[in-house]
């Protein structure tokens, strides 16, 4: 269910949910070249779940999912105390005029990166999301 | 740069390869590269011992990998893709071709699917393999990862310098998920390529990892390795690692943006961005743009000061990069070996173990008669194009010393020209940018003799010297400016009484040790146009002998009219079309008046680009006759990227839309714009001009170019003129 990377203490935690397996190893195996240890699962199922007990600092979240979707997750995400801070980028085609603006209004949701997305814009997005505020 | 010798195969392979040496070939290859590290494989993503074609991975020169090969079942998969789109990241689809597993079970063709990413950071490669089982039942599938490094400097790979010294490779060691390769090298470098594997293989032995991976129906296995290189200096905590760039993306514009009405346009503008990120290299201290890839991921005088040519006016800062790091290392000694004299500025500079022991004397080399020149006209054109005098300042002794290079050292005989004889006996012959050792034929095709005095170099002394004296006017000096536009004066006259052929009415190539004029038809003189070297009644005449066909190929011009005896259409400097070249000649033609001419060589290379993968020009290519093939053919050990070929398209728009920026009066000088057809409309916006900007947008009506200044950003003008 979950695909991890290599946990070493101190390193930035994300948990990436995307169905397409494809996507899922490339962001996965990515974030992790770039040092972060990252959590992937394909679908809603035990998101918000993985999220708590790892203490993610991030979450990057497909919308369109099988079983659990992606608004269902940030739900259970905003509902939990130990979740609701916790940034989230959706990554996702599905984010259509009417989408963007539910999601806007969501202030967990950081920022939206359209599939298909740049590798470079995705990496970006990922480290300056993690970059201490005092930093930006 | 010189061209390459075919070396014969080396060690067995996984699946045996019988290519020949005379297969040398790199137009397949992939690349993935990030810093000083680089991935360079075949179609399939493999790097098979004993290939004859340079392939592996490399750190600073030396190859840390030298077989990297993928087998299921004990053969090769199938691409299906490989993507190169982002240079730190490859990315392939591959799947099995039919096969038989060990219990007998067929397994049909393209029912397992094996998706391969790989990623460069810092100086580890990780790799991720996914194993994707479509077929309704499970399998269990034999899969080997065959390693190996030979540890081999960049010289030996290309067949150029026999290994005359071996370090001491050790036995690689195999532990239940590492392999790990060292080398000690003469140099006192300790390398290692120390291997990881997640999950630990079956078996690891025999450099090779066997997996037996069970994968149940339509599921799917994932095997990871990282490769870490390491150079370990004798002081043992000094460790080499070269810096990791910031971002995945670095900019090699300022600001400066360009929007055209054809989509293609753009997106080969986009890459020139891309390509420069690829070729950064160096640490914080020196950071440098690589010549090319793969066998010039180093720092080079020329090519990194041509390049920052062709992109000043959309990236200044390159320039002041170039300057300042060339500067650092500028000559200070005589030194024969390495063709070194003071106040030279350097032509290579490699890190591998040759180098490091004095086998080659490349670390740095000094043996270029036209970098010192390259670096004050760029000087010059960037304190013109910035008004930043502070730099000027600052290089102020360097200036003075390459001015005195140029007097003392390179024109020896005091004839007024500069000439290359090299001092060196494992120096390079010709010592311009035709660089091969076959480079400067005469027209009979006997080899020119040194000291060799080359037309284009005399065109660099000139921007040099006439630059360098407005640069001290700049400063202060008038004195020492008007001696120098003094000297510039001189050789303008002697320039052109020694090089013009009035038969021919073009510029002779170079001359020869004697004196005696190199009479091949070449395309050097373009670049002595781009000087201001040349005077418009003979300029006129050199335009018009560069568009006819022995010299204008269809898809660009060549470096050698196909007239002369040593023309050979795939000879390195004899007869092939190289793009910065032509980006140079097209802007000698803009500025002598003959913009008709600089387009076609615009279109004819923007035509041949769209024939290349990634529509991206690589150093050279061949030059046959367009007419006879209908598509450019292929170079086949050409470098892609190169600097100065990707850089060409930013020279050539230049030229196109004649912007001219000049800081100390506040003025763009727009000069005769001219859009080829395929570019409809293009909007420029923020172009520099010292501390102002400006945004215009040109548009193409019938066959003529309007241009709107759409905005000014602080006391400038813009100017619309004849004179460049």
């Amino acid at each position: 269910m979950v695909e991890a990377s290599a946990a070493i203490p101190g390193r930035k935690k994300l948990v990436v949910v995307e169905d397409e397996p494809e996507i899922r190893e490339l962001e996965v195996f990515l974030l992790a070249a770039e040092g972060y240890q990252v959590f992937g699962l394909k679908d809603g199922e035990g998101a918000q779940e993985t999220t708590k007990e790892q203490r993610a600092d991030l979450v990057l979240l497909d919308l369109m999912l099988p079983r659990k979707d992606g608004f269902v997750v940030l739900d259970e995400l905003e509902r939990d105390p130990a979740t609701a801070h916790t940034p989230v980028i959706v990554v996702t085609a599905f984010a259509y005029t009417a989408s963007r603006e539910a999601l806007r209004r969501r202030p967990q949701v950081k920022r939206i990166i359209e599939k298909p997305f740049d590798i470079g814009d995705l990496l970006d997005a990922v480290a300056a999301e993690l970059v201490p505020r005092a930093e930006r | 740069m010189s061209g390459d010798t075919p070396r014969p195969p080396a060690a067995s392979s996984l699946i045996e390869v019988t290519a020949p040496p005379a297969a040398r070939d790199i137009r397949d290859a992939t690349l993935v590269k990030e810093g000083d590290v680089f991935l360079l494989a075949d179609l399939e993503g493999n790097v098979r011992a004993g290939n004859p074609n340079g392939f592996g991975l490399y750190l600073r020169d030396t190859r840390f990998l030298s077989a990297h090969e993928l087998a299921i079942q004990g053969l090769h998969p199938t691409i299906l893709l490989s993507s190169g789109r982002w240079h730190f990241l490859g990315a392939q689809v591959l799947t099995n071709p039919n096969l038989v597993t060990a219990d007998g079970k067929t397994i049909h063709e393209q029912t397992v699917q094996i998706r391969r990413y790989r990623v460069i950071r810092g100086t580890a490669l990780s790799e991720s393999l996914t194993f994707q089982n479509f077929n309704a039942f499970p399998l269990a599938l034999d899969v080997v990862v065959h390693l190996d490094a030979d540890f081999a400097d960049v010289f030996e790979v290309r067949g150029l310098v026999p290994h005359p010294c071996r370090g001491r490779l050790h036995p690689p060691e195999h532990g239940p998920s590492t392999l790990i390769f060292v080398y000690d090298g003469c140099d006192a470098i300790r390398r290692t390529t120390r291997v990881s594997f997640d999950p630990p293989p079956s078996v690891l032995a025999d450099r090779r990892a066997r997996y037996r991976l069970e994968l149940d129906a339509r599921g799917a296995e994932r095997v990871a390795m990282t490769i870490e290189l390491e150079e370990r200096h004798p002081v043992a905590s000094d460790v080499t690692r070269p810096v990791r760039p910031p971002t995945p993306r670095a900019t090699g514009r300022d600001g400066t943006a360009v929007r055209t009405g054809n989509g293609a346009f753009d997106a080969m503008l986009e890459r020139v961005n891309e390509d420069l990120s690829v070729l950064a290299g160096g640490d914080a201290e020196l950071p440098f743009v690589a010549a090319g890839i793969p066998w010039y991921a180093a720092l080079f005088g020329r090519d990194s000061l041509i390049t920052a040519l062709e992109m000043l006016w959309m990236a200044p800062s390159v320039a002041c990069r170039t300057l300042l790091g060339l500067a650092r290392s500028q000559a200070a000694v005589d030194d024969a070996w390495r063709d070194e004299e003071p106040g030279k500025i350097l032509h290579e500079h490699r890190r591998g173990e040759l180098a490091n022991v004095g086998a080659v004397p490349f670390a740095p080399y000094y043996g270029t008669v036209d970098a010192t020149p390259l670096w004050i006209w760029l000087l010059a054109e960037y304190c013109r194009t910035t008004g930043d005098l502070e730099l000027a300042r600052t290089l102020r002794p360097n200036l003075e010393a390459a001015l005195a290079w140029m007097d003392q050292y390179g024109d020896k005989d005091g004839d007024g020209f500069l000439e290359y004889e090299r001092r060196s006996p494992s120096g390079l012959l010709n010592q311009g940018w035709k660089d091969s050792w076959d480079g400067i034929p005469h027209a009979s095709g006997a080899l020119a003799e040194p000291p060799i005095a080359l037309v284009e170099v005399q065109g660099y002394a000139y921007a040099a010297k006439r630059g360098a004296a407005q640069v001290l006017r700049a400063l202060g000096e008038p004195e020492r400016a008007r001696a120098l536009d003094e000297q510039a004066s001189r050789l303008y006259g002697a320039f052109n009484d020694a090089f013009w052929m009035e038969a021919e009415g073009f510029y002779c190539l170079a001359l020869d040790g004697r004196k005696r004029q190199v009479t091949a038809v070449s395309s050097n003189p373009g670049h002595a146009l781009a000087c201001g070297i040349v005077p418009p009644e003979r300029a006129a005449r050199v335009a018009e002998r560069f568009v006819r066909e022995d010299m204008f190929s269809g898809w660009g011009i060549r470096t050698l009219s196909s007239r002369e005896a040593a023309y050979n259409p795939v000879g390195y400097h004899l007869g092939t079309v190289w793009p910065h070249d032509n980006a140079l000649v097209a802007l000698g033609l803009k500025r002598c008046g003959h913009e008709a001419y600089a387009l076609a060589i615009f279109t004819a290379l923007y035509d041949a680009a769209q024939h290349f993968p990634s529509q991206r020009l690589p150093e050279l290519f061949c030059g046959f006759a367009r007419s006879a093939f209908g598509v450019p053919v292929r170079y086949p050990v050409a470098c892609s990227p190169q600097a100065w070929a990707s850089a060409s398209w930013l020279l050539l728009l230049q030229a196109a839309l004649g912007i001219v920026p000049v800081a100390e009066t506040g003025e763009l000088r727009v000069v005769r714009p001219h859009l080829p057809p395929w570019l409809p409309w293009v909007e420029v916006t923020r172009i520099r001009v010292g501390a102002t900007e400006v945004d215009l947008r040109y548009q193409r009506i019938d066959d003529h170019t309007a241009v709107d200044v759409k905005a000014m950003r602080g006391g400038v003008r813009v100017t619309f003129v004849d004179t460049w």
